[in-house]
């Protein structure tokens, strides 16, 4: 294989700029140099890529350098992940290797259907919420979440974090996501059926994630006098950064002149009384991170937290209600992309439906240190972080598809209605 | 390796302090958890969560030792443990762990100079010269020793000697007269002070604000100030430090003209960081004078640095205003327009607050910080100028710009729940800068307010690392009263063009260099005219500002 440090900036820049993984797609990197070899067996080799951007930031990425002299990622190759995976404390040889070809962030394989191994592929230092949160999970028994089964850390420098995890293959008819959309072609009612399951399994996680005073890194906490209104005045920034870089375009017109409404409506909402503990969350809630188990069972995956933020964002403790609100969210798109994806009406409100079943299954199990003390209080706290990601999401959409910013749009003008 | 660590929550990288935001605060006035009118550790812990928002990279603790506190804490009975009404070591030690958890490092002030009295060292050197640590001070039969030394509290101090009626012996002291001054010439105090470092590095600390280091070492024939020997130490100190430590800082305060400063960088083996202390006074000497030229000269005199070194800057702290790095004609003027309370004064400074200082104007408050922020250094933010505290000149020595930091417009600004009388001092309560019109709660909701102005000028400045890490360079401008520099780094270019005026003012730069370049606004990301051949033309409001990116053209390189 070629000597690591042979590789030129422009071959690693070549592996990094396409890869799905690669977080700043919206930045042009100038350089990039391998700054550490955390692992180097056989024919694994893992390089700690630093990509420089033109500001003088940087950011770190694991790649898997080809065993031959290809200048490509090798992590999907057969004996690569196979040898992976052994490291990782999941004795792996001769298993059979498949893509899991949907992430954003990372990058995972399924060995032989038992095992999914998943590289982390943007590194920062720290401990990798992901494992923690599953440990956490595993030391309350709680039964929602694939089995860890093994890690790979780096030790550093220039960074001390896990590089690689194993977990237990989650045999499943597939993730929410896919499911809810197929589901509209012939028995739309499945999601409203299985979204009181869903509320009753959160609540059971994050009672689980609130369940251990002993660790200081999951002891539910009293947020401090003014953490509410510290998250308020983020969001408020973000509207005001958001509307005032808003493309002129007819689908976004409905909103583009209300953005002093949204933030009186933070105002507002962000004046609300005790919110309840905060605690370690999932960070990143949609029907993508949930899977419908082949038992008929809800199982969650994916805890790493939203990849834009930053690890001490994501391993932040928060109101679990930021995590409903994710879900929520995610039903509202997901009637939405129906339409926009397959032309097919759902059924009226069917949004409502999951949403109510979905909230009601979460109070009916939830534990009440996370909650405001009133229903009132619960609601405009969901609305609060409601309205927080259909920022994000126009911020997105915009951007990125702006075929999709109806979506956003139809739901702040859903928030701006007055309440009945 | 406990979790702790710094290893285990930062990226390694030893420069990281060039390009943070600093945050100096008051312990025992920033929050009471324990209701006994004394902030604590734990109190602290509670609003990690407000500094981080703010965009904080380090926190500096001023000290927390034991203390009689006669001199705000600066004088240490104890260098191993925390003063109990600040908590415990355990607390200590989970504040610090919970700012690393949320990404901001910890330093703290470090006494190398001298102790209390009342430290055990200093009782036991006092019983006489057969003592065991009989030469752990300086001691002397007579006052005639090291005559060329000034006295530096001249208020409070009339020599740098007092007589010890128990060993009958004078004993020397650059400060206050209950703070004896400890002999570096016995190697037996500096390994003491290099146990008592570590100590704190292996409880997690990131670093020292070496507080007085010009001071350690005397020698006859000399005013005793940054003498060889005090650098000889300091060089010992940062090799012993990074030889079983990572990323660690240590930060002078040498109030001392630049080019003595610089001394403190060495050959970048010394301390990592240095207070700029003169460019500070000079800043509001520019803005009550209307013109630049007192801001370039200083930084024109200021000589390079290493490259692994950086210059601490800021417009206030827990201190006055000092005025010793001025000649005595411009502290005649910095008295005549700053200080016109004589109460106002204290030694050779001012002791006030940002705000009141600049009569609460929020166009200069704003132009301060945006020069500061772009000078080539890591600005220091000093608590509650963040929200435009005010002070209380009634209390005694420095403690007028130390009260209670103001959270909430409820009972005692929110800073705690114990009855008024027990607060260690009232918080300001006046109709102007009290804690009813100036606290965090109401600022953070009005997305106007100083408070959330500085938080996203804060995010701005750390967006663009080229204000810790670029070239500095003055601009010659068409206008005395515009002072307009250029930042480089890698190819990230940034202009930055202030008006000190109270008037608005029109300025032409010559940018030619950077014709064919469109100059994007910073704040509010809007592009102005491309840079042609002719002069370049900006026009001010009072006291107004722009910070420019000089984007590359493509194809331009």
């Amino acid at each position: 294989m070629p000597d690591p440090k042979s590789l030129s900036s422009e071959d690693l820049l070549s592996i990094v700029r396409g890869a799905r993984w690669f977080a700043a797609k919206d930045r042009t990197p100038e350089s990039a140099e391998i700054v550490g070899l955390p692992v180097q067996d056989g024919p694994v080799t893992l390089a700690i890529v630093e990509v420089r951007f033109a500001a003088g930031t940087h950011e770190h990425y694991t790649v898997a350098l080809d065993g031959g002299d290809d200048v490509v990622d090798a992590f999907d190759h057969q004996d690569v992940a196979q040898r992976l995976a052994s490291l990782a404390g999941v004795p792996s040889a001769g298993a059979r290797v498949r893509s899991l070809g949907v992430e954003q962030s990372n990058s995972s394989v399924v060995l032989d259907e038992l095992n999914v191994l998943k590289l982390y592929r943007r590194l920062e230092a720290g401990p990798n919420p992901e494992l923690e949160i599953l440990a956490a999970l595993a030391a309350q028994r709680f039964p929602n979440v694939p089995a860890l089964q093994g890690t790979l850390e780096a030790t550093g420098p220039p960074v001390e974090t896990a590089l690689a995890s194993v977990t237990a293959f989650v045999p499943s008819a597939g993730g929410g996501w896919e499911l809810t959309l197929e589901s509209f072609a012939d028995d739309a009612s499945w999601l409203p059926d299985r979204a009181w399951r869903l509320g009753e399994v959160t609540a059971g996680l994050h009672s689980a994630l609130a369940a251990n005073d002993a660790d200081p890194h999951f002891a539910p906490e009293e947020p401090s006098a003014e953490a509410l209104a510290l998250q308020a005045a983020a969001i408020d920034e973000e509207i005001a950064a958001t509307f005032a870089t808003l493309p002129e375009d007819d689908a976004l017109g409905a909103v583009a002149h209300r953005a002093e409404d949204l933030r009186d409506l933070v105002h507002e909402l962000g004046a609300s009384g005790p919110s309840g503990l905060a605690i370690r969350t999932h960070g990143d809630y949609h029907l993508g991170q949930v899977l419908w188990s082949t038992d008929g069972d809800w199982v969650v995956i994916d805890f790493e937290g939203e990849p834009a933020r930053s690890l001490p964002e994501r391993r932040r403790k928060r109101s679990p209600i930021r995590d409903l609100a994710g879900m929520t969210r995610s039903f509202a798109y997901a009637a939405d992309s129906v339409l926009l994806l397959q032309g097919r009406v759902p059924p009226e409100g069917w949004v409502d439906a999951c949403r109510t079943a979905f909230v009601d299954g979460y109070l009916d199990a939830a534990d009440e240190r996370l909650l405001p003390p009133s229903r009132s209080g619960f609601d405009r706290l969901l609305a609060l972080y409601e309205l927080e990601k259909l920022v994000y999401e126009l911020r997105y959409e915009a951007r990125n598809r702006p075929d999709w910013a109806s979506i956003p749009v139809v739901g702040l003008l859903r928030l701006l209605e007055p309440a009945v | 390796m406990s979790t702790s660590a710094t290893e285990h929550w930062f990226e390694s990288r030893p420069n990281w302090f060039k390009t943070a935001v600093f945050y100096e605060l008051h312990l025992r006035a920033f929050f009471d958890s324990s209701d006994d009118g004394v902030g604590d550790f734990r109190g602290l812990r509670d609003k990690l969560d407000y500094l981080q928002w703010l965009g904080i990279d380090c926190i500096w603790l001023l000290p927390f030792y034991p203390s009689p506190l006669r001199d705000g804490g600066y004088d240490v009975s104890d260098f191993l443990s925390v003063a109990p009404e600040f908590g415990t070591l355990d607390e200590f030690a989970s504040f610090v762990e919970s700012a690393h958890e949320r990404g901001m490092r910890v330093i703290s002030d470090f006494i190398m100079n001298h102790t209390s009295s009342e430290h055990p060292w200093f009782q036991e050197s006092r019983q006489g010269p057969d003592n065991p640590k009989a030469d752990w001070y300086v001691w002397s039969d007579t006052v005639h020793r090291y005559e060329d030394a000034r006295i530096i509290f001249v208020d409070s101090e009339q020599s740098n000697w007092t007589f010890d009626s128990v060993r009958g012996a004078y004993f020397w002291h650059r400060f206050y007269h209950h703070q004896p001054d400890l002999n570096y010439e016995n190697p037996a105090v500096g390994d003491a002070m290099l146990e008592a470092l570590r100590f704190w590095l292996d409880l997690g600390l990131d670093g020292f604000r070496l507080d007085a280091v010009p001071y350690l070492f005397e020698e006859e024939g000399t005013n005793c100030e940054n003498l060889p020997e005090t650098h000889t130490f300091l060089k010992r100190v940062r090799a012993e430090i990074d030889a079983s430590y990572t990323d660690r800082v240590l930060l002078a305060e040498a109030n001392q003209w630049p080019e003595d400063v610089v001394d403190y960088f060495a050959d970048g083996d010394e301390c990592h960081m240095a207070f700029h202390f003169p460019v500070m006074p000079r800043m509001f000497m520019a803005l009550r004078r209307e013109e630049a030229r007192p801001i370039v000269e200083i930084l024109d005199r200021t000589p390079p640095i290493p490259e692994n070194c950086q210059w601490g800057l800021f417009l206030r702290n827990h201190d006055e205003l000092t005025l010793e790095m001025v000649t005595d004609e411009e502290r005649d003027y910095m008295y005549a327009e700053y200080a016109m309370d004589p109460r106002m004064k204290l030694n050779l400074g001012i002791r006030r607050r940002l705000a009141p200082l600049l009569d609460g104007g929020r166009d200069e408050i704003e132009l301060m910080h945006a020069i500061l922020f772009s000078l080539p250094g890591s600005p220091v933010l000093y608590y509650g100028d963040e929200i435009g505290m005010g002070d209380n000149v009634y209390l005694g020595d420095r403690d007028g710009v130390r009260t209670p930091m103001q959270w909430t417009g409820d009972r005692n600004g929110g800073f705690s729940r114990a009855d008024f009388a027990q607060l260690f001092l009232p918080p300001l309560m006046d109709p102007v800068f009290g804690f009813q019109a100036v606290n965090v709660e109401a600022q953070l909701r009005s997305p106007t307010s100083l408070l959330r102005w500085l938080q996203r000028f804060v995010a701005l400045r750390k967006e663009h690392p080229v204000f810790g890490l670029g070239s500095y360079e003055a601009l010659q401008t068409s206008n005395p009263r515009v002072f307009a520099h250029v930042r480089q780094h890698e190819s990230d270019t940034v202009l930055c063009v202030h008006n000190l005026a109270r008037s608005a003012q029109a300025v032409e730069l010559d940018l030619s260099r950077f014709e064919g370049r469109t100059p994007t606004e910073m704040i509010g990301r809007s592009s102005f005219p491309r840079i042609g051949e002719l002069p370049y033309l900006l026009t001010f409001g009072p006291r107004g500002f722009f910070w420019f990116q000089l984007p590359e053209e493509p194809g331009d390189a």
